[in-house]
């Protein structure tokens, strides 16, 4: 009898125990986050409520510090917006802080306080600020009406008389030899003779751009092949290194044919140096032989890429 | 039940390594396939006196190795740069630094960078390309060896750029000259050659030798008719 006393004086001793264990760690952790401490107050006033609901954060210095609890319309039509901040945080508030009502295209709003200057007085508490907007929407009425005013501006250009027609008068000029039998070319270059060799050189271009695109194909059949050589039992035979020998000629014809290109490219670059008028042609020239030097490398590029025994290409120190 | 399943774990894994293995490298990016063809070019372009497309391309090559934001990366372009100078007996400072000029230099640039100075005390040979490796033991006590030493380096260019920085150190000699202007001459480089040949000349000058002083005027015309936009052959 004593015994079984003695037992259930234990056991309740220990549910107490366990009991006040919990109610413990549960004061303990509404403490923590704050449940205890009066939250400071403070409200925000501003013209539209638009965006702005209970729960956006408040940060400073990109660190949430508290939330807005309330939105209000007062009595003079004005909105009120309460907000409330951890006690500890209120410090960052300043007679002088800015707030920000952050709108970002993405995501969602937020309220953005910036303090300054952190030696002026700390804010009092229930005191009403004034909330700023900056809105991404605003900056594009801006610009859209700068825009108005360039398409304005270039209006004024191209009309009769303007700066632009003016312009363009004297391109007429240059365009009446451009209906000769090598066009744009000759109109820039002066003599047919000169667009004739430029003309020629572009076509070099185009040549060897088709030369380049049979030569993938080859390629791309060999390395099929060499593929198969090498997992084969035995390995490269000799054969295959008669192949490899023949693509390593193939590579460098391809490499020559590019110098050619680039230095066709020079030479443009140097034609344009010359000339003064019609660069605008001769842009487009550049342009279109740029082009086709960037598309000779992008195929030199795939080639080096399906390279079966490539070594990675790096500067070495002559 | 346990050690199948480990085992089989393990079978996976070195399938896996086996495969990456057999499997084709990474393709190389594009700014270093670039880089390392345009500074071929370069190379080719300069020493043989294209000045306009070697300006370009090198150009070209620093803007794609730019693009990793890699100053010692770029660094090693100037320092090629710097070298191809030395092979044609410009002594000028390098601009290895242009990039970022407080980034220090990875040891084996640093090395390279000291060895084209001529500041070869104490310069690690290993980690200078293996064709130096036995030029910073030589000092002015070996004059007599740097000449063979200079012969045995098999890469024409390397040579020209070891002779230029020996003659610099005060290790040269004609037979050094003679050395660097014959492989320039060989590998038809004519930038260096008309730099060579014109040291060579003054050389001659200096030993009041008419006859190869005569003969050396001659090559130097010849080469420069070479880079005249006019040049034509006789009839």
């Amino acid at each position: 009898m004593n015994d079984m006393r003695s037992l259930y004086l234990k056991v309740g001793s220990f549910l107490l125990v366990v009991l006040g264990l919990g109610v413990a760690f549960v004061f303990y952790y509404l403490h923590s986050r704050g449940f205890f401490e009066r939250p400071f107050h403070f409200s925000l006033a501003s013209v539209n409520a638009a965006n702005v609901q209970p729960g956006i954060p408040i940060a400073y210095s990109g660190i949430p510090i508290g939330q807005v609890t309330e939105v209000e319309i007062n009595s003079a039509g004005g909105v009120v917006i309460k907000a409330e901040i951890n006690r500890e945080d209120a410090r960052w508030l300043r007679i002088d802080s800015q707030f920000v009502l952050n709108k970002p295209f993405i995501g969602g709003a937020s309220i953005v306080v910036d303090s300054p200057n952190l030696t002026t007085p700390p804010l009092p508490a229930n005191s009403r600020v004034l909330l700023q907007t900056a809105d991404p929407n605003q900056q594009i009425t801006q610009v859209l009406s700068q825009t108005k005013t360039l398409l304005a501006n270039l209006d004024r250009l191209t009309a009769p008389g303007g700066a632009l027609s003016n312009t363009m008068q004297h391109v007429d000029t240059i365009s009446g030899r451009m209906a000769g039998p090598y066009g744009v070319m000759e109109g820039v270059l002066g003599t047919p003779a000169k667009a004739r060799a430029f003309q020629q050189s572009v076509e070099s271009t185009h040549v060897l751009l088709v030369r380049l695109n049979r030569l993938t194909d080859r390629l791309d059949a060999m390395t099929r092949k060499t593929d198969r050589w090498l997992f084969a039992p035995g390995g490269v035979s000799d054969a295959t290194r008669q192949n490899l020998s023949q693509l390593h000629a193939l590579l460098a014809q391809a490499r020559g044919n590019l110098g050619q290109a680039t230095q066709l490219l020079d030479n443009a670059v140097a034609i344009s140096a010359n000339v003064k008028g019609g660069t605008e042609n001769l842009d487009l020239l550049r342009s279109e032989i740029d082009a086709s030097v960037r598309k000779a490398n992008d195929l030199l590029d795939q080639i080096n890429r399906k390279w079966p025994f490539a070594k990675r290409p790096e500067v070495k120190l002559p | 039940m346990k050690r199948p399943g480990i085992a089989a774990l393990m079978a996976m894994l070195a399938s896996t390594l086996l495969l990456s293995a057999c499997g084709s490298a990474p393709p190389v990016p594009h700014w270093q396939a670039n880089a390392a063809s345009l500074m071929g070019n370069y190379q080719a372009d300069w020493l043989e006196g294209r000045e306009i497309l070697a300006r370009r391309e090198f150009a070209l090559a620093v803007r794609a190795t730019a693009a990793t934001g890699d100053p010692a990366r770029v660094a090693r372009l100037y320092l090629v740069q710097c070298a191809l100078r030395r092979a044609a007996l410009d002594w000028s400072p390098c601009a290895h630094d242009a990039a970022a000029p407080s980034a220090p230099l990875p040891p084996q640039e640093a090395a390279y960078a000291r060895f084209l100075d001529g500041d070869w005390a104490g310069v690690q040979d290993s980690l200078l390309p293996p064709q130096y490796a036995a030029l910073p033991g030589l000092d002015q006590a070996h004059a007599d060896r740097i000449d063979g030493a200079l012969a045995a380096i098999a890469d024409p260019l390397s040579r020209l750029i070891a002779a230029s920085v020996a003659l610099k150190r005060g290790q040269g000699d004609a037979r050094t000259l003679r050395l660097a202007s014959d492989t320039a001459a060989q590998q038809g480089w004519r930038r260096p050659l008309l730099a060579w040949l014109k040291l060579r000349l003054a050389e001659a000058r200096e030993r009041n030798d008419a006859g190869e002083a005569a003969l050396l005027a001659q090559r130097i015309r010849l080469v420069e008719s070479s880079f005249s936009p006019n040049f034509s052959p006789k009839e």
